[in-house]
């Protein structure tokens, strides 16, 4: 391709033509060219670079990091109560009271805590029936707003009212 | 063997070429090492054995047999089980009638040691962390009153003064020397720091041990089915438990290890109540059609029995 059509020229070497210039010219994005040799020896990389050192950063950290299986604890109690054995749930009839709705019922607990309440089977009065409301109240009892313990008031009159502050 | 296999199928390419009177040129290592077909074969091998592997490994994760880690305190199972005798029931009473068998409250340790308060291996250090726990005063053999409101400091002044009253007992000594504040220090921060963690602020409460058997929460296994009804030993699956001064796991815990004792283990069918209702089984084995039961006849391999 012949360079240097008509006279325009944008330099001092362009005009003499100079024969070093020229050959560059006809290579005109060679130079620009950065090889993967001096990227990497300087130390610098670019975005696609950067997302294969995240990438395997990231691999590696987790593949390291999962391998460590956590400490687990087992937490045995201070004073076991007698009548609790560990995975096995207890038992205890109680009785389901909400405003005219009375049950008696069964309340399953496990370690202590009630996890379900079921109908009394040896009742003669229901027979073991329950009622929506009183499955659902097992729920009521974690309420955070419930006492935490009995509450014991003896009033001006002598008699004691129960579950008054 | 894949290098023996290709040089032999190239030989006998060549055999059979040279009958049919054309000569083909003996291939070298080099050009069959590097011909399609090998590299084809090894490539294949490679992912193959990679990807077993991983499989291999990643469902290995989380399987710890071996673990042995220090516990809060120097519990030896071969003190107690081996030496002293102890039954494993009379810690772990919870696995002939339940699910877990678990470790025992601080309160069951109290039974012995309310008595043996100096032990012939670490002295004070280990025994006074049971105290700390529970809450005990060693030299009045009393327990502590409110001892959960107690500070850090009055705790610290009790047991201090027990360690170093019996450092003063046993070395016939009217004051603490040197030594004796060196170890009373000593074993107070150790006390304090087996007792407390990242979650537990206080030392009082229960000691946290580390466990070391974990099943994953997919898994259902029931130690009074294995115990009570089945009548395995505790060693069956544990290993000699009554020879280790630090606990050990010794099974992998895997489905192939449940599976494959299911498969081999023979129920012990005959005046077991438990099994009663297996009728057509009890018939079977009567007229001699059957002589033995095993776990997996009853149904020991159905997924559901084992996972939830
Ligand atoms: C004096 C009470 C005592 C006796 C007796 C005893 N153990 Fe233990 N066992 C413990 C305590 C405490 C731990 C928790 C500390 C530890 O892991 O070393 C434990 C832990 C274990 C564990 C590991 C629990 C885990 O974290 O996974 C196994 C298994 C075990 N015991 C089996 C046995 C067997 C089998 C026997 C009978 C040969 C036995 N133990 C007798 C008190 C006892
Ligand atoms: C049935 C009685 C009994 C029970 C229960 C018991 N131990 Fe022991 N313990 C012993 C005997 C006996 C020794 C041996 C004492 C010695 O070597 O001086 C001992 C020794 C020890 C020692 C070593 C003390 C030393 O310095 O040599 C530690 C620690 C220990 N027990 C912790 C516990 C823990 C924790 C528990 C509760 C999980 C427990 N023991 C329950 C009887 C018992
Ligand atoms: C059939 C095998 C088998 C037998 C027999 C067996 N165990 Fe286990 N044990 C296990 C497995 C499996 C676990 C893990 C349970 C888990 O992680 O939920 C375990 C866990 C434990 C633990 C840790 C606490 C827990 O319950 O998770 C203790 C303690 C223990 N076993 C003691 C005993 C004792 C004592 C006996 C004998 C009375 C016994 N084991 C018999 C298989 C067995
Ligand atoms: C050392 C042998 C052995 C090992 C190991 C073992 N088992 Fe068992 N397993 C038995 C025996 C024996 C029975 C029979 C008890 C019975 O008749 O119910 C049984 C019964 C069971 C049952 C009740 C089966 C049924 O039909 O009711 C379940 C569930 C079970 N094992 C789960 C497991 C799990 C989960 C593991 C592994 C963590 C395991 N077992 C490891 C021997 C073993
Ligand atoms: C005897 C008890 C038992 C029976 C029966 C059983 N499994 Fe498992 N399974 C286990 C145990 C124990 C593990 C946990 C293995 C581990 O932690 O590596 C497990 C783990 C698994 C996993 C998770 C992958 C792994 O290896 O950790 C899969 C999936 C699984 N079981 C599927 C099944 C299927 C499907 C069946 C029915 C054909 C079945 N299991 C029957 C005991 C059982």
């Amino acid at each position: 391709m012949e360079k240097q059509l008509d006279n325009i020229w944008i330099g001092q070497k362009d005009l003499t033509r100079d024969e070093e210039f020229m050959k560059s010219t006809n290579q005109e994005f060679a130079e620009e060219q950065v090889t993967y040799a001096d990227m990497t020896s300087n130390l610098s990389g670019n975005r696609r670079d950067f997302l294969k050192f995240l990438g395997f950063g990231l691999g590696a950290a987790t593949v390291a990091a999962g391998c460590d299986i956590p400490v687990k604890r087992a937490i045995p109690y201070v004073i076991k109560p007698d009548q609790i054995v560990p995975g096995v749930a207890n038992y205890y009839a109680s009785t389901f009271v909400n405003g005219g709705d009375y049950c008696p019922v069964l309340v399953k607990t496990r370690e202590g805590r009630p996890i379900k309440i079921e109908g009394n089977d040896l009742s003669t009065i229901t027979g073991g029936g329950t009622s929506a409301r009183a499955q659902a109240s097992v729920l009521s009892l974690y309420d955070t707003n419930r006492f935490t313990g009995r509450r014991l008031k003896m009033a001006q009159d002598g008699k004691i009212h129960l579950g008054q502050k | 063997m894949a290098l023996l296999l290709t040089k032999i199928i190239s030989n006998l390419n060549q055999i059979a070429a040279a009958r049919e009177g054309e000569h083909v040129p003996a291939k070298s290592i080099a050009q069959i090492l590097t011909s399609k077909g090998v590299i084809t074969f090894l490539i294949f091998a490679a992912i193959i054995l990679g990807a077993y592997t991983t499989v291999n490994k990643a469902t290995e994760l989380g399987r710890q047999e071996g673990y042995a880690p220090d516990q809060p305190i120097k519990f030896s199972h071969a003190t107690h089980a081996g030496v002293n005798k102890i039954d494993c029931q009379y810690c772990h009473d919870s696995a002939r009638r339940s699910k877990h068998s678990s470790i025992p409250s601080t309160n069951t340790c109290m039974n012995c040691h309310a008595a043996i308060k100096n032990g012939s291996t670490y002295g004070t250090a280990e025994l006074t962390k049971i105290y700390a726990s529970i809450g005990y005063d060693p030299a009045t053999n009393k327990y502590i009153e409110n001892y959960d409101s107690k500070t850090e400091e009055e705790i610290k002044a009790i047991y201090t003064k027990w360690i170093g009253d019996e450092y003063k007992r046993v070395k016939e000594k009217a004051d603490l020397d040197d030594e004796g504040v060196r170890l009373v220090t000593q074993q107070w921060a150790d006390i304090k720091k087996s007792l407390t963690n990242e979650q537990k602020k206080k030392i009082q409460g229960p000691i946290e041990w580390v466990r070391i058997h974990n099943l994953p929460d997919h898994v259902y296994f029931n130690h009074s089915q294995h115990v009570t009804v089945g009548k395995l030993e505790c060693q069956t699956c544990h290993g000699k438990v009554e020879e280790m001064d630090v606990m050990k796991q010794m099974s992998p815990l895997s489905m192939g290890w449940c599976i494959n004792c299911h498969r081999q283990t023979e129920v012990k069918f005959k005046d077991n109540a438990y099994y009663a209702n297996y009728t057509r089984y009890h018939e079977e084995m009567a007229a001699g059609k059957r002589d033995k039961v095993t776990v997996a006849d009853i149904g020991g391999l159905e997924c559901q029995k084992c996972h939830y």
